[in-house]
């Protein structure tokens, strides 16, 4: 049996290797990875966090599984694919080489001037674990508007599969020519919900880790947090997130604010001074900030009202909201995750998305939103199954 | 032209205020009048805005604390799209200004007026002084959609308004929708009279590709004068400042000395404008780049943190003070990189704000061309 040509054991073999050096925390990979990532975006801890997080749900098995359900799939010849790569989260550069192994695609991996490493470690690891995978990727740069540059490995691709801002994504997909198949990931948020029988510190615990892994900058950080019950709930959910991420600056330390951030911090705060909600009376704040870092504060709690999420995106700011039922569904747009403490009752449902299931990727309980049970890209991707044609 | 915004839902004190305000708009600048106003106007504000008043709470400034246009605690611009910022009933909102980008929260920016008097008397004051100051009127060309086109925009209900009060019968708008009515347009640039042509900056590149592309070039008569303001984002690809202005002359025949750029938001009744025209009009020395804002507006540049003011000439976030904004929130901290210059401002760029965001950042390789 073959798939592109290529044996499927033998992809299969390969593709569980390459998993199992990642998910080896004293492998070479995962050493090179700590040394040369960290210094930038993200703290040592912070980054073992997230290459743990990355394949915790795949092991060989699971790799050979998959491998076999892609035969299902005819390909005509092995696709040449061009990833365009997001710079603020580890996952994608991991998932898509994942995904291209898996099957048998060539793959030029795109990586971002705030994230180069891993791409490149990854080439000369699958080098190293030679065939059917050595020689298949090829990591890139270039410099931001090179559109020449982007042609070049445009027409060395089949498929091009891009990470980016909505406008960015429509960017490329306009400068493609015709008949390129393109898949775009724009910008997607995630959302937190604590139910009515959840426990306000663990559930306040959970929603700290996720907050802190990737700063909210990842599509699977929870910006919003809804608590079900009246406002004071959701206060005292507040108070009990902002002691868990105290505690959890310890274990996930922040790297320092850049200048940009400091600002953006600042401007987020006077906001909140008009979208908060009225000082309690019995003395919980709306407002909340952990110490200085940099001119920015270490971690931002604001308590609003209850409506649609608010998406900051950044520097472990986090919105808590109230949920009360038998009002509007609070969710309009589609979210990637949603983290649920405790029991995920339909009434819960019914708060955040009325009828409309398409809104909610996945759910998953809070605590582990930063750990993706599925690839992204995911294989289908590389295999012309999902994507158009431009 | 006619364009006759009456609906009018103020009440006695909002009158009252308007009209003290609309005096001092059309009188001589006074540092003593304008500071009482100002008092007299947070005082207003805090009393009636209540998401303003929740603001002013949190900062600690209430009116006993406010001796001056500097102490009303400037609200982020942004914030026009978390609440709704009035000093009246939303029954009494009689014209909703919508601004095209959108906040945190999702929601676009909003600014509502009880009544379009002081408004308007603020804008046309001010583009007398620094785009007509040799002239009662003039013929206007706009590459925009009128007001009762794009009944949500503050461009549009300034630029009708403009028309209504300084231009000739022959005026007129020339943007439907996205796109520009060239045979009309065309005809228009042929003017043998000295005329106006304002626009946003994405209709303007949009005009000069179609000329390029048919070949044409047209010579404005003397006196002929360029207003452009900001507006690429999502419409057409950007060009350099510089390069539309040599287009201005290379298409339009108008020199660089009678182009100015406007720059206002939909948060302001108050636009500024580069003060070459007005200069060059008044054989002073011609500054370039140098927007200048009505004696009823105060602006200074703080740090982007601390929001303190900075030392002249130091670039940060441009604050400002607008009487104008009777019905809302005078005092506004905007998301634009400023410095302060030649008595003046110069516009350098918009505050990077929050970092990019979402897993989707990153293509930023490719961004440079898309975003700036």
């Amino acid at each position: 049996m073959t798939s592109g040509g290529v044996a499927v054991d033998s992809l299969a073999a390969a593709s569980s290797r390459f998993v199992d050096e990642w998910r080896d925390a004293g492998s070479a990979v995962r050493r090179e990875a700590r040394a040369r990532l960290s210094g930038g975006l993200w703290s040592e801890p912070v980054i073992e966090q997230a290459l743990d997080n990355a394949f915790h749900a795949w092991d060989g098995a699971r790799v050979r599984e998959t491998v076999q359900d892609l035969r299902a799939h005819s390909f005509p010849h092995p696709l040449r694919a061009l990833v365009i790569l997001p710079g603020n989260v580890i996952g994608p550069a991991l998932h898509a080489a994942l995904s291209a192994a898996m099957t048998g695609t060539r793959v030029l991996l795109k990586a971002a001037s705030t994230e180069s490493v891993l791409a490149d470690i990854v080439e000369r690891q699958w080098n190293v674990i030679g065939a059917p995978l050595a020689g298949t990727l090829q990591a890139l740069s270039w410099k931001g508007g090179d559109v020449d540059a982007e042609a070049r490995a445009v027409s060395e691709a089949d498929i091009v599969i891009a990470f980016g801002s909505d406008a960015t994504l429509e960017a490329v997909r306009s400068r493609l020519p015709s008949g390129k198949r393109f898949k775009g990931h724009g910008t997607l948020y995630s959302a937190g919900v604590v139910s009515p029988n959840a426990d306000l510190t663990t559930a306040a615990e959970g929603a700290a880790l996720d907050v802190c892994v990737f700063d909210q900058a990842g599509c699977m950080s929870p910006q919003t947090i809804y608590v079900v019950g009246d406002a004071s709930r959701a206060l005292r959910f507040a108070a009990a997130l902002d002691a868990a991420m105290e505690q959890a600056r310890l274990r996930l330390p922040r790297t320092a604010a850049s200048p940009e951030e400091a600002a953006a911090s600042a401007d987020v705060l006077r906001r909140a001074y008009v979208t908060a909600l009225p000082a309690a009376t019995h003395g919980l704040a709306a407002i909340l900030s952990g110490p200085d870092n940099n001119g920015a504060p270490d971690h931002l709690i604001v308590v609003e009202p209850q409506g649609p999420p608010t998406n900051h995106g950044f520097g472990r700011i986090a919105v808590v909201k109230p949920l009360e039922f038998g009002r509007e569904p609070v969710l309009t747009k589609p979210i990637e995750r949603l983290g649920v403490a405790g029991t995920a009752a339909d009434e819960i449902a019914r708060a955040l998305w009325g009828d409309r299931d398409e809104l909610v990727g996945t759910c998953v309980t809070l605590g582990t939103m930063q750990q993706p049970a599925a690839l992204k890209p995911d294989p289908l991707e590389f295999t012309a199954v999902r994507s158009d044609v431009v | 032209m006619t364009f006759a915004p009456t609906a009018d839902h103020r009440d006695e004190i909002a009158r009252s205020l308007d009209e003290r305000i609309a005096r001092y708009m059309t009188g001589a600048p006074d540092d003593d009048e304008f500071e009482r106003v100002a008092r007299k106007l947070f005082a207003y504000q805090y009393e009636r805005n209540a998401p303003y008043r929740a603001f002013c709470d949190r900062m600690g400034r209430r009116p006993g604390d406010v001796a001056g246009w500097r102490d009303a605690p400037p609200i982020s611009a942004a914030s026009f799209g978390e609440a709704r910022l009035a000093c009246f009933p939303a029954e009494r909102s009689a014209f909703a200004f919508v601004s095209s980008g959108t906040t945190s929260s999702g929601r676009a920016s909003r600014h509502e007026l009880d009544a379009a008097a002081l408004y308007t008397t603020s804008l046309e004051t001010h583009y007398r002084t620094m785009v007509l100051p040799d002239a009662a009127g003039m013929r206007h060309i706009f590459l925009a959609p009128p007001f009762q086109e794009a009944p949500h925009s503050s461009l549009s209900f300034m630029l009708s308004a403009l028309a209504a009060r300084f231009g000739s019968r022959e005026s007129g708008f020339f943007l439907r929708g996205d796109s520009l009515e060239m045979a009309d347009l065309a005809r228009a640039l042929r003017s043998v009279e000295p005329c106006v042509v304002f626009g946003t900056a994405f209709a303007f590149v949009h005009l000069f590709d179609r000329c390029r592309m048919e070949g044409k070039r047209y010579r404005l008569p003397q006196g002929s004068r360029i207003v452009e303001t900001g507006g690429f984002k999502g419409k057409s690809r950007e060009v350099e400042r510089d390069v539309l202005y040599g287009w201005f002359e290379e298409y339009l025949g108008v020199p660089r000395s009678f182009c100015v750029s406007e720059y206002g938001m939909c948060e302001l009744g108050s636009q500024w404008y580069d003060a070459n025209i007005a200069d060059e009009v008044a054989g002073n020395y011609r500054r370039e780049h140098v927007k200048v804002g009505p004696h009823w507006t105060r602006a200074i540049i703080v740090d982007p943190v601390t929001a303190e003011e900075l030392p002249a000439g130091a670039p940060g976030l441009l604050r400002v003070y607008d009487l104008s904004n009777r019905g809302s929130v005078a005092s506004i901290l905007t998301g634009d990189l400023a410095r302060t210059r030649d008595g003046g401002i110069e516009i350098i760029g918009r505050n990077p704000g929050a970092p990019p965001k979402g897993c989707s950042i990153a293509a930023d390789a490719i961004l440079s061309v898309t975003d700036s």
